[in-house]
């Protein structure tokens, strides 16, 4: 299936994707399914950066972020026949997205390959992870800053799953509350308590940056 | 009651601190995808379908199936070999009759069935091998009888297995007449006689197996041996008739001919008296 068969597009031919144009989300998925691969990318293009951030803040890890973004667009592609409108298509990508973090994480941990902190967390991943506190002293004021984000990913990357998920989304994608309830398949009380939840912990681990 | 530290839980002080450490990770700098994202992206896409991971649950599932698996053909193999075991086949009558000592101890047996091709499971073997010509003086005790896959392991027929093998409501010969119990001092095979007993005739001990009758061994001096009969020999056909399952000879045969499967080859021997 060639992805960028069509680079020019007559105007003609109604199905094809307009670079000009500002189509929807949904527009775009439709003229992909018509065989426009040049709206795919477009697609592509309006989401990888989202999604690399997303996946990075969540696993702390870019490698690995990269990775399952662009898994995460192969499987949108060869699912778009199962995707239904009913759903805002970041929702959909998101959630998806996410259920391969999930996975990955999962993976990882069966693997043995986790960090040191690791072996603080309980297996199902319900309660909080000791975090060890960060007692170095930053040695140049230059470094202040690249330190301090390192050590506030290793503080998010160590929070539970459940809310690890919705702060990233909220705090960092900027993502609403009803999406992101949607996305984690919560309600939308649930989803606020966990958001509240998993800032109350990060604030612990992080008092000294407050 | 104003003494609250900064830990209290004043909704004001935890919503402060939640607003916090929203900016906190609102201030962290963002990442992006690489220049050859989208590249990589179609190079996925045009290698096909991704792989969906293996189920976690195969590979338990294959070590529960593996040794099921063994045994199973392991309980199978035993059940065919006790099904087709040559100690209730054809080989009991021959064990009969190759006990040198025993036609003469041997009882008359009094309710003695007709022999004739629909009595397939019972089979009457004349003792010919050891009594090549018998007077004609005692005409109904010169019959020894084996019955095939009802009486496993009985070397030596004995009157009262002979009598609880048969049906005693069977009809009794009102005459027998001296020709008709004795045996015939041939090699011929009966119409109705196992397939192991004309091989055990001319001196070729056979066993039924997957590849049909196998020559296990083959008696020295005896017909067979001297025709070039070997052990291993899977055997087709005995003059001209077709050897393919356990059962009986169809017509009766001398033993003159056999047909035999040798290295993948089919050979026929001339067997000479």
């Amino acid at each position: 299936m060639a992805f960028d068969k069509r680079q020019s597009v007559g105007v003609e031919d109604s199905q094809t994707y307009m670079p000009d144009e500002k189509l929807s989300d949904h527009a775009l998925i439709e003229a992909t399914r018509n065989g426009d691969e040049t709206a795919f990318e477009e697609i592509v293009s309006r989401y990888r950066n989202s999604l690399t951030n997303y996946l990075y803040r969540f696993l702390n890890d870019y490698e690995e972020a990269v990775d399952l973004a662009q898994e995460t667009f192969v499987r949108v592609y060869f699912a778009l026949d199962r995707y239904h409108t009913q759903y805002a298509f970041s929702t959909y990508i998101y959630r998806i997205a996410t259920n391969l973090a999930i996975s990955e994480i999962r993976r990882r941990k069966r693997r043995r390959l986790l960090s040191l902190t690791g072996l603080f967390q309980a297996e199902d991943d319900s309660s909080v992870e000791f975090q060890p506190p960060d007692d170095r002293i930053l040695p140049d004021a230059e470094l202040v800053q690249d330190e301090r984000s390192e050590v506030i990913g290793r503080a998010i990357a160590a929070l539970p799953e459940k809310y690890r998920i919705p702060v990233v989304l909220r705090d960092i994608e900027g993502r609403s509350y009803d999406e992101i309830a949607e996305i984690m398949e919560l309600g939308l009380g649930t989803t606020k308590s966990r958001i509240s939840r998993g800032r109350g912990l990060l604030k612990e681990k992080l008092q000294h940056y407050l | 009651m104003g003494n609250q530290t900064p830990q209290s839980k004043d909704p004001m002080t935890v919503e402060h601190g939640e607003a916090q450490i929203s900016r906190l990770l609102a201030s962290l700098p963002r990442v992006d995808a690489p220049g050859d994202f989208n590249f990589r992206v179609k190079a996925r896409i045009a290698e096909g379908r991704p792989s969906e991971a293996p189920s976690r649950w195969f590979p338990l599932a294959a070590r529960a199936a593996l040794p099921v698996a063994a045994i199973a053909l392991i309980g199978g193999y035993f059940g065919i070999t006790a099904i087709y075991s040559p100690d209730e086949g054809p080989a009991q009558a021959v064990v009969v009759d190759s006990a040198p000592a025993q036609p003469e101890i041997r009882q008359p047996v009094q309710s003695l069935p007709p022999v004739g091709p629909q009595q397939d499971e019972v089979a009457a073997v004349v003792s010919e091998a050891e009594t090549p010509v018998r007077p004609v003086q005692e005409p109904q005790t010169v019959r020894s009888v084996a019955v095939r896959n009802t009486v496993p392991k009985a070397p030596v027929s004995t009157p009262a297995a002979d009598e609880a093998s048969f049906d005693v409501s069977a009809p009794i010969p009102k005459t027998l007449s001296p020709d008709e119990a004795t045996p015939k001092p041939s090699a011929t095979v009966r119409q109705g006689d196992p397939a192991g007993e004309v091989l055990k005739r001319i001196g070729i001990n056979a066993l039924f197996g997957e590849s049909g009758w196998k020559a296990e061994s083959v008696s020295p001096d005896t017909a067979a041996a001297k025709a070039g009969v070997r052990a291993g020999d899977v055997i087709q056909s005995v003059d001209e008739q077709p050897l393919s399952d356990l059962g009986s000879v169809a017509k009766p045969a001398k033993g003159k001919k056999v047909t035999v499967l040798r290295d993948g080859r089919s050979v026929e021997i001339v067997i000479e008296p």
